[in-house]
């Protein structure tokens, strides 16, 4: 009797567990039929030579490593390696300084400006990637566009700005773009900074500067490490800008990662080598993403 | 006015001062498109048009031009975003009523993938795509579009329903209703401002996007106005920067409305990541 009852009590704990996780699945599904397939299916075509069309797109052949013996002796990947890396450092860099300069001196200005700067922020945040992109061309291209205008108004050198130093140009739009994720981070972190302790520090006579750097900066660290991971694993990715602003060029002078896998896979119908620079990207990812699940862990455990 | 004679209404007006420089330089960019596209002889230059006009806006609003990557664009962003909301409403359930055995490495997996890069599986992905058949379609760009805001919905859901207490659920279990009833009734009406926010987001999110429907889709017909945009100005770039203006400004219209509906939360309470963090 005991027996029959811890029996069907298992079974029917079973059903529980089952239907318990049965909404799971179309997310869990949908999760691993288009992230860790293709995931796996970028590991394993960049061990291949498939095509885009031809004869290597029917029948592939594997090569081992031979698409990343050409990636790593190839100088083209060392440098978009080394403009990824510069342009994803200064982004984040200057979308999280930038982001909160913006929300400390929200804190001490106006209720109308406080309004104003955020909103104009925000819309450079809201716009679509292409328009921003577009806007930017505009912005910087020819003899007579706005950059110009302003920099003659102010008796300062002309320049065709996306052709001298396409990588600046690049990353001030990126900055642009991104800095309302970080004000809005921000204002948000030092609304959670207690204000007895800034009107001690106020009381003793610290000024400006050692009120953020002393006070401020080390009670929000947790905040901003996670924005800085967070910033960075959006900027990695970054593909629309660069493209319609500069098209990876002029030559490739402002060729990223992810551009440089575009113009592999598609331009020269190289899939396989275009997976091998998708392997190396998700690397970097998935590196980033560590660090960010390590940082929610933390914050996680703290909370609890 | 500010009072320049002590050092609080000092340091006002110098937050106030370059707060005003700050906000110039980001609206620097901003302010051809919109001068331009009322500026039927618009040129790269910032300047007042000659005579405003809205002929711009009236070339463009063509069938192939305008409307039908705006629909388009439009079918793209609301299926995505209902996809998203109706599969993360399900999988949020167990992860914040049940204690399930492997709940916590699920949201662990969960946040990892919400923050990878997905330009990185592109490739991968057109490949795939071209193999079961889903290449240049709307539903194609619409399924890995949903797959890729999952993470982040079902991170966000699981939040909106931890905040819900049990207590009213149980409340209403003890009067004989089903636990589908107690979702139904008790529940979802609660969640309700977590959907649209959940809806919004994702809607924002998918109507800026360019790269997915740049490499799944090939044909004019289906572009969304991301696509449209982009190809319009590569083929007419150097004449037309009044008509381009004008796509432009009717392209952003809709996210900046939905960003509005939205702004009041997210500007007053900022984005909290100290908060968000909590599993």
């Amino acid at each position: 009797m005991a027996a029959e009852t811890s029996i069907s009590g298992r079974v029917s704990s079973l059903t529980t567990k089952l239907i318990r996780v049965l909404p799971l699945v179309p997310a869990t599904l949908m999760i691993l039929g288009f992230f860790l397939v293709p995931i796996l299916w970028a590991i394993y075509a960049s061990l291949t030579n498939q095509g885009l069309s031809g004869a290597n797109a029917r029948n592939p052949q594997f090569i081992g490593f031979e698409n990343y013996y050409y990636l790593f002796t190839d100088t083209r990947t060392w440098e978009a390696l080394s403009r990824t890396a510069i342009f994803v450092c200064l982004s984040v860099f200057g979308q999280n300084v930038v982001g909160f300069l913006i929300a400390y001196g929200r804190q001490a200005a106006s209720s109308l400006i406080q309004n104003t700067v955020s909103t104009i922020v925000i819309i450079a945040w809201v716009v679509p990637e292409v328009v921003a992109g577009f806007l930017w061309y505009t912005f910087l291209r020819g003899d007579d566009a706005g950059m110009n205008q302003i920099l003659s108004l102010l008796g300062m050198q002309k320049q065709a700005w996306l052709l001298t130093s396409p990588m600046a140009a690049v990353i001030v739009i990126n900055i642009w773009r991104g800095c309302a994720f970080s004000m809005l981070v921000y204002n948000a972190a030092l609304q959670d900074v207690p204000s007895e302790v800034l009107e001690a520090a106020e009381i003793d006579g610290a000024g400006g500067f050692h009120k953020v750097f002393g006070m401020i900066l080390p009670i929000i660290r947790p905040v901003i490490a996670i924005n800085v991971v967070l910033t960075t694993l959006n900027t990695l990715g970054v593909f629309g800008l660069i493209w319609i602003t500069t098209a990876g060029g002029p030559g490739t002078q402002s060729e990223t990662l992810p551009l440089l896998m575009y113009n592999q896979a598609y331009d020269f119908g190289m899939i396989g080598y275009g997976s091998a620079i998708a392997v190396l990207l998700l690397a970097f990812g998935v590196i980033a993403s560590l660090f960010y699940v390590r940082l929610f862990r933390v914050g996680a455990t703290r909370n609890d | 006015m500010t009072d320049l004679s002590t050092p609080k209404g000092r340091s006002r007006a110098a937050a106030n001062l370059s707060l005003t420089l700050v906000a110039l330089a980001f609206l620097a960019p901003m302010l051809w498109v919109v001068l331009a596209a009322f500026d039927t002889e618009a040129t790269l230059a910032i300047k007042m048009p000659a005579r405003w006009s809205l002929g711009n806006f009236g070339s463009i609003l063509t069938e192939n031009v305008t409307i039908r990557p705006f629909f388009n664009s439009l079918i793209i962003s609301a299926g995505t975003s209902a996809l998203v909301v109706f599969i993360a409403l399900f999988a949020g359930y167990p992860l914040s009523r049940y204690k399930l055995r492997y709940g916590t490495h699920y949201i662990y997996v969960i946040v990892f993938a919400s923050a990878l890069p997905v330009t990185a599986i592109m490739v991968p992905i057109y490949v795939m795509f071209v193999h079961i058949g889903m290449v240049d379609t709307l539903l194609g760009v619409i399924i890995f579009r949903a797959a890729s805001e999952l993470p982040f919905a079902i991170w966000l859901m699981k939040g909106f329903m931890d905040a819900i207490p049990t207590d009213l659920e149980e409340a209403a279990w003890v009067e004989g209703a089903s636990r589908l009833q107690g979702v139904t009734a008790i529940m979802l009406p609660l969640l309700a401002p977590g959907l649209a926010t959940i809806f919004i987001l994702s809607f924002i999110e998918n109507w800026g996007n360019f790269f997915v429907p740049f490499i799944l889709l090939q044909t004019r017909e289906n572009y969304p106005m991301a696509v449209s945009l982009y190809s319009f100005f590569g083929e007419y770039g150097e004449a037309v920067y009044g008509q381009l203006a004008a796509f432009a400004l009717i392209y952003t219209a809709p996210s900046l409305l939905v960003y509005f509906l939205v702004r009041k939360p997210l500007q007053s309470g900022g984005l909290r990541l100290g908060g968000a963090v909590k599993a």
